[in-house]
């Protein structure tokens, strides 16, 4: 797993570490059931407060991604990487919908808006 | 403690040789002329020596913080004096005895209630020095020290210069029961390491 | 547990005072202690090991009270690196290395060589042939050698290449993967302790103006550069410290006590030092 915290980007390092981790459940590299590293460890390997990322998972397990025994260290919840999935899904929905309002407020035709994200996608690649 | 001993015979060894040599020289001079300027030496080792290098390297910064004690910290410097003229004592009845015993001096009557006399001065100007340079500092306390160790020098060197007064002085003293004196004067030198303490810990407060 | 506790705690001298200092770093922490040279870090770091006396407050050290009798005990768990003071100086690594196995019941001798060897310092030079950083080495090696649960450091960062600098801070990260043991660190390189730091205290002229969670500090804190005459429109209570230039402002802000359009930058360590002291000018 990659955990890039960099200065440059504005949001604080416990959101830079949460959103690491949870890249890491949504794309399968750390699987359910996995062991996290010790909060600790993780924060001496990067360099950067324990109460910080102590935050970030705690922030984490609030949110149901991961669960913490007691004694034993922080492990991807089972239901993780779904409940992410669920989450990134409804909020794709939630932009695209955006995206038809803006579009009708503009007079453009749900074809024109598809052809804009056809161009867009394939831009990206 | 025994860290703090180790660590002062550590300084003896690699910074005092030589002073640690001319004692053993003074000591082992046929005649026993010189020995009292051994004992002079011993006295100066804990206040003069030590403490001067223990300042200059800011060791007392370092030494308040680590697992020893004020007293402990001020005691070393009594006991490092006390081997000090221990050890005068020893060399010099050796060497003394060894000429003797060789034929190349005489071993004076009274010679070793002379060495208790010695040894009795030599902590009595301990227990001057030793609480003055603890609470004032080797910088302000050499002072004293050097005032005080130039008149013993100079009532011992007058009494060598005269010819006879050494031997006067040791007809004088071996009149007195040998061990008294010295004893006496060791009590009065460790009841000063309250005093010395107390005056270390102002010292240390600037 | 609180690895330091300090309330209240007061030293006069002779021109200068340190008043009123309180603050509670956490067993596991490292704690930074930045402030200007004169501003009383070494002063406070007296105190806390019970090598001065205080004249107000108290300081509690691994639970136990540094004016206590029990506290010369509690010093066998501390390793205390000092800028200045030293071993006499004609000593060598090794016989230093044989006082410490005499002074700490838990002392290390095969962890002290690996130490000597990692940090690339010699067991039979004396002392007075080291580089200012070798000297300052020693005393780190000395520091981590008897299982210590705190170390107290007092710029143990000075007179060293930023190499080296990086390898103590590596070292002292290591140091702390076990979560009992913390860290008090003086320096007045801010930038050698916004990395390191749990918790970042400033001392400025003997108070101590600033204890804070080093992170939440720089979330809660903010930069905005703007033309002078705009300062006014800044809500008083929200500005920590300005500083006027010839073509423009800047002000430490706290971000949620102005409103959104503002450009809010992310303030390094430094900024919010200087601004805070700065601050206090005005």
């Amino acid at each position: 797993m990659n955990i890039i915290i960099s200065n440059a980007d504005p949001r604080p390092i416990y959101q830079q570490v949460g959103e690491a981790v949870r890249g890491a459940i949504i794309s399968g590299e750390l699987a359910p059931g996995a062991a996290l590293p010790s909060i600790r460890g993780l924060a001496k390997d990067l360099r950067i407060s324990v109460i910080t990322t102590k935050r970030a998972f705690e922030e984490l397990e609030r949110e149901g991604y991961i669960s913490t025994v007691p004694g034993k260290g922080s492990f991807v919840a089972e239901t993780g990487a779904g409940l992410l999935r669920e989450r990134r899904l409804a909020q794709i929905e939630e932009h695209l919908r955006q995206a038809l309002r803006l579009g009708g407020s503009c007079g453009l035709s749900r074809t024109e808006i598809g052809e804009m994200l056809k161009v867009l996608s394939e831009e990206d690649v | 403690m025994k860290a703090l001993i180790r660590k002062d015979l550590y300084v003896l060894s690699t910074q005092f040789k030589l002073l640690v040599l001319v004692m053993v020289l003074f000591s082992a001079i046929p005649g026993g002329l010189f020995v009292p300027f051994t004992f002079i030496y011993a006295t100066m080792l804990p206040s003069v020596s030590l403490m001067s290098i223990d300042e200059q390297s800011k060791w007392d910064s370092l030494a308040l913080m680590l697992p020893y004690s004020r007293r402990q910290l001020v005691t070393v410097k009594y006991i490092m004096g006390w081997l000090g003229i221990a050890a005068a004592m020893a060399l010099s009845v050796a060497s003394q005895a060894l000429w003797a015993a060789v034929g190349v001096s005489d071993l004076e009557e009274g010679f070793l209630a002379a060495m208790c006399v010695f040894a009795a001065v030599a902590l009595v100007v301990q227990a001057v020095i030793v609480p003055v340079n603890f609470r004032f500092g080797f910088a302000k306390g050499r002072i004293v020290t050097v005032a005080v160790v130039a008149f013993f020098g100079a009532i011992v060197g007058a009494s060598i210069g005269d010819g006879d007064g050494f031997y006067t002085i040791l007809k004088v003293t071996s009149r007195i029961p040998a061990p008294v004196a010295p004893l006496l004067a060791a009590a009065l030198c460790a009841a000063t390491i309250p005093l010395s303490t107390a005056g270390y810990k102002k010292r240390m407060e600037k | 547990m609180n690895a330091i506790e300090v309330q209240a705690l007061g030293k006069k001298y002779p021109g200068f005072e340190l008043r009123d200092v309180t603050f509670a770093l956490p067993e596991g922490c490292i704690m930074g202690l930045v402030g200007e040279n004169g501003a009383g870090k070494s002063t406070l770091i007296r105190l806390i090991m019970g090598a001065a006396g205080a004249n107000s407050g108290q300081a509690r050290v691994l639970g136990a009270d540094v004016g206590g009798p029990d506290f010369t005990k509690i010093k066998d768990e501390i390793g205390v690196v000092l800028d200045e003071a030293h071993f006499p100086a004609s000593l060598n690594a090794r016989q230093i290395g044989r006082v410490m196995e005499d002074t700490y019941t838990r002392w290390d001798g095969g962890v002290y060589e690996a130490y000597l060897k990692r940090l690339d310092l010699p067991e039979k030079k004396r002392v007075q042939d080291f580089s200012r950083g070798m000297r300052m080495k020693l005393a780190l090696a000395c520091a981590l050698s008897h299982e210590a649960r705190l170390l107290v450091l007092d710029e143990p960062t000075g007179g060293l290449d930023p190499l080296m600098r990086d390898e103590i801070l590596d070292i002292l990260e290591d140091f702390t993967r076990r979560e009992d043991r913390s860290v008090l660190i003086s320096s007045h390189i801010v930038s050698d302790l916004e990395k390191l730091c749990d918790y970042i205290a400033f001392l400025h002229k003997g108070e101590l103006l600033l204890f804070e969670e080093k992170d939440r500090l720089l979330e809660e804190y903010a930069m905005v550069k703007l033309p002078e005459q705009d300062l006014a429109d800044l809500p008083p209570e929200a500005v920590r410290g300005v500083r006027r230039g010839r073509y423009g402002a800047e002000a430490l802000v706290k971000r949620d006590g102005v409103r959104g359009e503002l450009a809010l930058e992310k303030p390094t360590l430094e900024d919010i030092i200087v601004f805070f002291a700065r601050g206090d000018r005005e």
